[in-house]
């Protein structure tokens, strides 16, 4: 078979692969966070939410640098 | 006399070399044969890649080189209309990622199994086409499985760089690394627009970033399969519809009722196929369904300001008219498109609007406040100098 199809096909297995692993991540972390509401687990509820917009931030910081750098 | 032609095609330091000579049966060379054989293939996704393919056919021909046209749809049918004398060969691309709303990018990711598939018929195909005839030279206009390792393929396309929105950005990187590997197909990669540099026709999207890319660009400058002519400039506004449906038809909607409050001389090219033949003259304002490429061309030449959507192709035509005045209103969710007028804007070259804000006697006046492109050496001397300094390595 053709060497661009072939890796074409890894590629697009992977990348579907990992989209599937961010949606999964999202809806258990959206589970936990209503299970930390529920059982009145309010530590673990802000530790969460302080991670995310961590994580939010850093992302963003991360993309307004490359576009500032002209890499993207 | 029985003759027989031989093919030798070498590669070395300096890049391909074909050699022909045609040989009698008692083997004395007689003469070398002047002419190879060039496929050229673009893709039929809207007519900008076989329209900037004109001039580069109209050059090989001219250097009495043999042209087969490997195309599709309206792809074909132009290139059949403007080069009669070719030969031409019907070839299948891919589905048009297109949408009907603003969700371009989900569903482009949603498409790519289908893209897949079809670049995979497409190099079975190609396989085939190359069994049957001899080629010296392989174009391929965006066609990512147009390219053979026994002959040598080069690559025309503006976009060396995908853009995305910026909370996308690791999709923009990855981009970026396929791409590379894409490119490492071909011998060289054609970029249709001038050097990385305050006259980039196309910003970021035709600045390399990979080190396979830089390796195999030539930046060629602006390649317009239109020319500019001696016309008056007695049309006030040409105001150009076109692109994918039904983003068309919405502009229609949005753009003919403004149109009558315009002044002066104006022209409507509604680009509808369905619609040829129709032609409404009102005081101060003709509405075209369908124009001639002649026609167009004509209306282009004659017109002090176009309004239409920021397409690469439809710029590249914008700069060899030398036009100065005039409005893009970007295709929704086409991120080229929007980024092109983002970039426009920014440089204050070109005003532009989204087709939802769109206030036309408004934003016309705020765009003859722009400056236009900046000078840029012209198509007919980019053809030459791409066939001069790339082509011809590869072409006796």
């Amino acid at each position: 078979m053709d060497d661009l199809v072939v890796k074409g096909a890894i590629a697009l297995v992977i990348f579907y692969a990992g989209l599937l692993i961010i949606a999964c991540a999202v809806l258990f972390l959206g589970y936990v966070l209503v299970e930390s509401i529920v059982s009145g687990n309010y530590g673990l509820f802000l530790s969460i939410i302080g991670c995310v917009l961590g994580a939010v931030a850093f992302y963003s910081a991360t993309g307004l640098l490359l576009h500032r750098k002209g890499i993207i | 006399m029985d003759n027989r032609e031989e093919a030798c095609v070498q590669r070395g330091a300096g890049g391909w070399r074909t050699n022909h000579s045609i040989r009698f049966r008692d083997n004395n060379w007689c003469r070398e044969s002047s002419m190879s054989h060039v496929l050229i293939s673009p893709l039929n996704w809207g007519l900008g890649h076989a329209t900037r393919d004109i001039p580069i056919i109209r050059t090989l021909l001219e250097h009495n080189h043999d042209v087969t046209i490997a195309a599709c749809g309206n792809a074909l049918l132009a290139l059949k209309k403007e080069f009669p004398d070719c030969s031409f060969l019907e070839f299948p691309d891919y589905p048009v990622p297109y949408s009907s709303s603003r969700f371009f990018l989900p569903k482009l990711a949603a498409s790519f199994p289908a893209l897949l598939q079809a670049i995979a018929n497409e190099r079975k195909t190609l396989e085939q086409i190359l069994s049957r005839n001899r080629y010296d030279l392989i174009i391929s206009d965006n066609r990512l499985g147009v390219y053979s390792a026994k002959i040598p393929s080069v690559f025309i396309t503006h976009q060396l760089h995908f853009h995305f929105p910026l909370f996308l950005w690791p999709v923009e990187l990855l981009a970026l690394r396929v791409n590379g590997y894409l490119h490492e197909k071909f011998d060289k990669i054609i970029v249709p627009d001038n050097p990385p540099g305050s006259a980039a026709l196309a910003g970021k999207l035709s600045r390399p970033s990979v080190e396979a890319t830089w390796e195999r660009v030539f930046f060629a400058g602006i390649l317009a399969g239109i020319e500019r002519s001696d016309v008056p400039s007695d049309l006030d506004h040409l105001i150009m519809i076109s692109g994918p449906e039904p983003q068309r038809t919405r502009l229609e909607e949005i753009l003919l009722p403004q149109v009558s409050s315009l002044a002066g001389n104006n022209a409507v090219l509604l680009g509808s196929p369905a619609k040829e033949g129709l032609r409404t003259v009102t005081p101060g304002c003709t509405v075209i369904g369908y124009a001639s490429t002649a026609e167009k061309i004509e209306l282009m030449n004659r017109a002090k300001c176009v309004v239409c959507r920021s397409g690469y192709t439809s710029m590249m035509e914008l700069a060899e008219l030398d036009k100065r005045r005039a409005l893009f209103i970007p295709t929704p969710g086409q991120t080229e498109q929007e980024y092109l007028s983002w970039y426009y804007r920014g440089n204050g070259w070109f005003y532009s609007e989204t087709q939802y804000r769109l206030d036309l006697p408004r934003d016309l006046a705020i765009a003859q406040t722009y400056a236009g492109f900046p000078h840029m050496s012209k198509t007919k001397e980019n053809v030459k100098r791409l066939y001069d300094e790339v082509l011809t390595g590869y072409l006796t």
